[in-house]
């Protein structure tokens, strides 16, 4: 039920918080659907961020005031926006640059990159 | 592009309602999904329903309200790791608190009833429910955390309970007792009855059920130290003894000196240290009994609602300055020493001395008697004088 389509949703599983608090900090104030569409779009499909992983993500994201909502009405329905806080922007840079670091370890440990293998 | 028109909007929200979506935000996010979904990838003219179908079956696998527990899991998960933490500082603050006002209660120190009462108030108000709370989340079997929750919960009642007792306010023993006795025969034995069924828990089963067993009984053998039944009564004929015994010494008294009128002091000074002493049993019981709702005014022994009151000596009388207290007591019996000092008759005369007697920290009953055996050396010593007086007199 989560991320789908090219990448195994184990591998994605842990970096789409930071997909989230990455985009937000791109394009300041965004809806779910939005989010959604926007990774489709500029992955060329490859990542799909499913519903069922999305709103828990975003719940979670709240909760830990990493990001703030704001409700706009429109007709009977309430769209939620999510815009990055202070502290969303720090949580943001952690996360990225632990997964970027990760990365590097990652290409280190299988193998990928023969000249990191000597940094 | 389709447009949705407020009824459309309408259902799908009861919809999603109706498939188990009861947080207001997760439903309002999800309304919004589908609307956008919907509005932007069908075109006009599709069937509603049908588009609807098509795009709620994207949002799950088995069933939409696994969105819902979803979050529930990634909130509680958040909270998880704090509520560890808490766990592990609120038990070490009543630890520490409880053995503070153990041994501060045990040395009489001030300030023991405070850390008591904060250390066992944050063990049975944080320490425990939040256990309750993580076993809630660790235990996957719905038995098991039932017999876990009802154990905990045992554990908080007994515990004021105890708490109860060391403080001596009322309705401890029910609560001690009575979650002591659900513990030993409800909890332990479905403990190891839920738990043996399983191969895997059958070890610890048998371990933890004899360790809670053991610590069961012993609390429940050292919780009751109170006097049985025969020594209360031996300690109330006794004081009453003391009494007949008193009585008379006194009417030996009064027959003696209207013999002889050269005892006037002597006579004087007994009787008011007499007189004092009274009152002050008079005053102990009345202030214990009306800490158990009785307003008995009594100076004897029997009528003491509760002998093992021990709070009416300890904040009342080793501590109070006023006519009826320790410190009275001992002004009292200074003057009277005073007194019997300057008759200069050694055989017969016997100063008081109060310095080894056991007055502070201990429970009303033993106060009493001695209160009572002073009384009687204090007549006894009127009598040998005055009898000595007399043998004089008649040589």
């Amino acid at each position: 039920m989560y991320i789908c389509h090219m990448y195994s949703s184990e591998l994605i599983k842990g970096t789409l918080k930071t997909i989230v608090l990455n985009l937000l900090k791109n394009n300041k104030k965004m809806y779910g659907y939005e989010i959604c569409q926007k990774v489709k779009s500029m992955t060329d499909d490859k990542i799909q961020i499913t519903e069922g992983a999305l709103y828990p993500t975003l719940h979670a994201l709240e909760k830990q005031g990493d990001v703030i909502t704001e409700k706009v009405y429109i007709g009977k329905r309430v769209r939620k926006y999510y815009t990055l806080t202070d502290q969303g922007k720090n949580t943001m840079t952690e996360r990225v640059n632990e997964l970027s670091d990760f990365m590097k370890t990652m290409k280190f440990l299988l193998d990928l990159d023969t000249s990191v293998q000597n940094v | 592009m389709y447009e949705l028109s407020d009824d459309q909007v309408e259902y799908i929200l009861n919809n999603i309602e109706k498939r188990g979506v009861t947080t207001e935000d997760v439903r309002d996010n999800i309304l919004d999904h589908v609307c956008c979904i919907i509005e932007n990838e069908f075109t006009v003219g599709k069937d509603f329903y049908k588009a609807y179908e098509d795009t709620i079956a994207r949002f799950y696998t088995k069933e939409l309200s696994e969105i819902e527990r979803e979050t529930e899991n990634l909130l509680t998960f958040k909270y998880y790791y704090a509520m560890k933490r808490t766990l592990k500082i609120t038990g070490l603050i009543s630890v520490i608190l409880i053995v503070l006002g153990a041994i501060f209660k045990v040395m009489h120190w001030p300030g023991a009833g405070v850390m008591y009462v904060s250390g066992f108030a944050i063990f049975c108000l944080l320490f425990i429910p939040l256990n309750i709370v993580l076993q809630y989340r660790d235990d996957k079997k719905k038995t098991d955390k039932l017999v876990m929750i009802l154990g905990l919960l045992l554990v908080i009642a007994g515990t004021f309970g105890l708490l109860f007792k060391v403080m001596h306010w009322p309705g401890a023993s029910f609560l001690f007792f009575g979650s002591l006795g659900l513990f030993g025969l409800v909890f332990i034995p479905l403990y190891f009855f839920t738990r043996y069924r399983n191969p895997d828990t059958r070890f610890n089963a048998i371990i933890h059920s004899t360790f809670m067993m053991v610590a069961a009984s012993i609390l429940f053998a050292l919780i009751d130290l109170r006097p049985t039944y025969p020594v209360k009564q031996s300690v109330e004929s006794l004081n009453e003894y003391q009494e007949a015994n008193i009585l008379r010494i006194k009417a030996s008294n009064t027959l003696l000196s209207s013999e002889l009128d050269n005892a006037k002091d002597l006579k004087e000074a007994s009787a008011k240290i007499d007189g004092r002493i009274t009152d002050i049993r008079t005053n102990l019981i009345s202030k214990s009994n009306a800490q158990h709702n009785t307003n008995k005014r009594s100076s004897s022994l029997k009528d003491t609602r509760n002998p093992d009151d021990v709070r009416v000596i300890v904040e009342y009388f080793q501590v109070s300055k006023d006519e009826f207290s320790y410190s009275a007591l001992e002004n009292e019996i200074d003057q009277y020493n005073t007194i019997i000092g300057q008759l200069k008759d050694s055989i017969s005369l016997r100063a008081i001395d109060i310095s080894n007697l056991q007055m502070k920290n201990t429970v009303i009953s033993v106060v009493l008697l001695e209160l009572i055996d002073i009384q009687l050396q204090i007549a006894m010593n009127e009598n040998s004088y005055l009898s000595v007086l007399r043998g004089l007199q008649e040589h």
